[in-house]
Formats: structure tokens, sequence, C-alpha cells
């Protein structure tokens, strides 16, 4: 038996400013794409089930457009016989109890749409137990550990959303995520597979358990080197070959070139220029480093000619290192200094080594994400 | 102690079967590295705000991770590091561990480390083929892989944990990517992961 796992579409997300001739984001209509690509290629495999792990929408208000694409593709798969469960991620999950999930009215669509709390679906000889995102980290963690394989089912898959301890943060880290021990998978290990939600970048964290991968490169964090779908065959062994295969979409190139030294050119504008030959940025967004510049130098960078030499390419961002003290990228404040900052700053009626922990956390994940 | 030798794998190897010979301590990880470090070398482990304000230390080479101060035999190791990552704290120990066993008193007598020298991913070119101080960071990075996470420990875990990672690295006290490397080194690896 064979499924196809996806993730993490975020259908309904916007970045940069630049539109088609209709005023449409281009870069939610990216993400579009790459949805309607895996569809493609859900299409093509013909699985029994394709099971999406969380953040099919970008925010718990989906834009009109966004629900159009969703229910559309999904429609697609209807029509061709092929089942789609979904389950809810931290982006599509409502904060507060009173906004009603838009996972309720995929139902009404006849999605598998699983919000709220873990459901058990079944797809013939296939039981899906679907725990979907809960802002109660513990809950969760719960639900989890609670999971049984089906005894009547052939095959059992376990869906979850959430990131695990110690694995890359691309695309963890945000309000809502939750993130659990590594150990958690050991207690439902004896499902057929797991398929995980959350992480950005395709990861194996466990032999049966895999988490795809968002669909775009939504950030610059992100550096898979490639994005795609998942097709599991149950009927394979777990470290046969045959057990995962992926199946790759294409994305917008997102492409960070080799840093220039400006302290090594003299007219900085027709260095970066050149770099516009370089191969593969058709489209792509691209960031250009700028190492040891000052700011009379950058100040100086001619915007309109460097703009004109990258008009092929959907976006030029430059990233400059600057010789100048105290400027550039913000670094981590050294750890004795932070703790004094935070501890001359405890707010009435809380306690100091929560709260100057609390923030040695918070520096950490930031200068983690930022790559210092 | 076992014979002194060049060899990262074989010298971390040696002293990990001297230490459980010694000290008859079971076959479980996380290796103790701190104790291997203090109770058999008799090294002593210290933290420090800001290592480059040591006695001999440079200044001028950025902040450091560790330090090895062979002649007062301290480890030393960054503070905020070691909060901020007790797997990269124990990573930094074993790496200046591995100057001791590997360096001393061949080379020098005090061993300053950049983050960019203590590579808890360290895969690049054999250490023969680098300059010779990259060389030196090289064998002390491979020397402190197989000393936390010894081939036959590591193997026995990784498949009585279905090669879970985040939980390995736990079980070994190492981080993630260390962790990968180390199973993707040994083979141990499944495809995607």
């Amino acid at each position: 038996m064979k499924i196809v796992h996806l993730s993490d579409s975020h259908l309904g997300w916007r970045d940069l400013h630049h539109t088609d001739a209709e005023g449409h984001n281009l870069r939610e209509q990216d993400v579009y794409d790459a949805f309607a690509q895996a569809v493609d290629r859900v299409l093509e495999l013909e699985p029994a089930v394709a099971i999406h792990s969380g953040d099919l929408f970008e925010g718990y208000h989906p834009f009109s457009a966004a629900l159009g694409v969703a229910l559309d593709q999904v429609e697609r798969l209807r029509a061709a016989g092929i089942d789609f469960a979904v389950i809810a991620g931290n982006h599509e999950t409502p904060r507060v109890r009173a906004i009603a999930h838009p996972f309720s009215l995929l139902e009404r669509f006849g999605v598998h749409a699983v919000h709220g709390e873990p459901r058990r679906l079944r797809f013939g000889d296939l039981a899906v137990t679907a725990v979907p995102h809960s802002n109660d980290p513990e809950a969760m963690a719960g639900w989890i550990t609670a999971a049984e394989p089906d005894a009547d089912a052939r095959f059992n898959v376990l869906v979850a959303h959430a990131g695990l301890e110690g694995l890359a943060r691309v695309g963890a880290g945000e309000p809502g995520a939750v993130e659990l021990p590594g150990e958690l998978l050991e207690q439902v290990a004896s499902f057929d597979y797991i398929a995980l939600g959350h992480l950005h970048q395709l990861d194996r964290p466990r032999v049966n358990a895999v988490y795809p991968g968002s669909l775009e490169r939504l950030n610059w964090g992100d550096q898979a080197r490639r994005k795609g779908i998942v097709e599991v065959d149950l009927d394979a062994e777990p470290l046969d070959d045959a057990f995962l295969t992926v199946h790759e979409i294409e994305g917008r190139p997102r492409t960070r070139l080799p840093a220039l030294d400006a302290s090594k050119v003299d007219d900085l504008t027709k260095a970066i220029s050149r770099l516009a030959k370089t191969k593969g940025l058709e489209g792509a967004i691209v960031k250009v480093p700028i190492a040891n510049v000052s700011f009379e130098k950058y100040g100086a960078i001619d915007r309109r000619r460097i703009g004109e030499a990258f008009a092929h390419c959907l976006h030029l961002e430059l990233e400059p290192e600057f010789v100048e003290a105290g400027s550039g990228r913000p670094q981590p404040a050294a750890p004795a200094e932070l703790r004094d900052f935070l501890s001359r700053r405890v707010p009435a009626g809380v306690e100091a080594e929560v709260f100057v922990g609390r923030g040695e956390t918070y520096m950490t994940r930031a200068a983690e994400d930022i790559g210092a | 102690m076992a014979a002194r030798t060049l060899e990262p794998t074989a010298a971390a190897q040696a002293l990990l079967r001297d230490f459980e010979g010694r000290y008859d301590v079971g076959e479980a990880p996380p290796v103790p590295v701190e104790r291997i470090a203090s109770a058999l070398l008799g090294l002593f482990v210290d933290e420090a705000d800001d290592i480059r304000t040591l006695p001999g230390a440079p200044a001028d080479q950025g902040r450091l991770s560790g330090m090895l101060d062979a002649e007062e035999m301290i480890v030393w190791v960054d503070r905020g590091e070691a909060r901020r990552s007790p797997g990269r704290r124990r990573f930094t120990i074993a790496h200046e561990v591995g100057h001791f066993v590997l360096h001393v008193p061949v080379v020098h007598k005090l061993f300053p480390d950049r983050a960019v020298d203590i590579k808890e991913i360290d895969e690049g070119s054999s250490a023969a083929k680098l300059s010779k101080h990259r060389g030196r960071e090289r064998e002390a990075n491979i020397f402190a892989s197989e000393l936390l996470m010894p081939e036959p420990l590591v193997r026995a875990q990784a498949t009585a944990t279905g090669f879970n990672l985040p939980a390995l690295a736990k079980r070994f006290e190492v981080s993630v990517p260390a962790m990968r490397l180390r199973l993707r080194l040994l083979k141990l690896l499944p495809p995607l992961a």
C-alpha cells in the first residue's frame, strides 16, 4: 500500500512587494503553485491516501484565495478517488476557542480535516491516527504518548505537527509552536510510519518518521537542497530503499551569492552588477553579502544600476557587513552583560532567575536564527 | 595510561578502554568526558566568561570557545557557550582532551581554540592535507567525536532506538548535527536523514 506525505504548504503566506499585472503578490502565488505541483505529483503516483501533516494554511483566517486553492486542489484529488487527510498545525489553529477553526469549513467539503482533538481515520487496510496541534504542549505530548496502532488495521500511520528537540529550527520557534523530546517517538515506534510536520527541511529523525518539509522556501534560514513530497511504501521494510521516495517539486530559486569583499574593489556598483551574470538567477530571490564595507561606500552604491543588472531576478537583497564599530548584523550580548541588563529590569511579581533565564533563552534562539 | 599515539581514533579508543578498565564503569552513554579528563588525565575543567582575558591567551583571534593550558593542566570552556549548549561544552572538553593526548608536549603548551576550530561536524579534508594548525584541530575533532560517541556504543544504541537522531543525541549528550555526522560516517544513517 502506498501513501503520499506532504506538509507545511502555508497557503496564504505573503512576502516581498512584487505583484503580477493584476496585483497578486507573487510569493503568495509561488506557494499556491507549489501546492498545485504537489497535487500533480500525488495524482501521478495514485496513492491510497495523501496525508498532510499540518500548516496547510498560513493563518487561522485564511484569505479567500487560499481557501479557494485548497478546495480546488482537494477536489482534484477527490475526483481521482484519492482520499486527503490533513491535521491542523500551529499556524492555522486559533489561539482562542471562540474563533471557528478554518478546518471546520473544509470538513463541509468532505475533507478529512482533523482539528481540536485526535481522531482515528480508516481508509481500508490503513488506520491513520491524527494528532492535531494543540496550544497546550503537554496535552499534545499526552495525545502522542497515548496513541496506539489500530490492531484491526494492516497498516498504521501516526500524523502529528511538532518540532523535536535538537533538530534544525527552520520553521520552528514561532508563537504557539510545540517542541517535543525525541524520545517520544520511541513510545509510538510501533506505528508503521510517523508523518511529521512543522520543520521546513526534509528530515528523517527516526527510521520510520519523516518531515517532508515545506513545499516552498519561505526564508533564508531554509537551506533545503530540495523541496518535495514523500511517497511511502508501507509494504516495504523501513530500512529498505523502497520504503521512502522523495518526489521533488520546483520552487522559486533562492540564491545567496558568495560574499563580495568591498575592501578589494574600487567600484562597488560595478562589482555587484557583474554578479548578476551568475548562472541560474532567472526569477530568483538573490542575496549579495558585502563584507568590509564602510557606510560611505555602501551609501554610494547606485541602486538603479544594480536594479537594472538584476532585472531578470525577482528580488535582490544586499547584506552589508560594515567596517565601522558597532554596526552590521546584531550580535548576541555577552552572557554577563545580558544577565546584568535583564536583572535590572525584572518586572514586579516575577522571579528574577526565571525572567533572566527566559531572556537568555530568547537571545540564544535569536542568535541561532541569525546564525551568530 | 595507554601509550600515546598520534592516530586520533585509536587514541580516543585507548583512552576510553583505559578509563573503563580502571574505573569499572558500564558501557552506557553518555561518556563521562569530564571525569575522564580529571580522574584519568589530571586535567581540571573550568569556565570563563571570556577566555581571551586569561593569562597567555591570545586577544586578537576573536572569541575563544575553549583553551587547553597544558602547563597548568586546565581545560578552559567559554561559560556562555557552555550554558547555551551542554552538548557543545562536552565536545569542547573532549576536543581539548584530544589536544592533550595527541599534541602535548610535542607542539605547544597552550591551545586556544575558536568556535571555528572546534567543529562538532568536522567532515572536511583529511587532516594530512590541511595546514599544521587546521590539521591538529581536525585531529582533535576526530578524537572528540570518537571519545563521545564510541562506535560500538553508537551502533548498539542506534539499532535499539530505530536510528532516532534526537533521542541518540540526548543519550550521548551531544548535538543532533554531531550525532548525524557520526552516524553518517559509520554508514548507519538511513537515506533522507
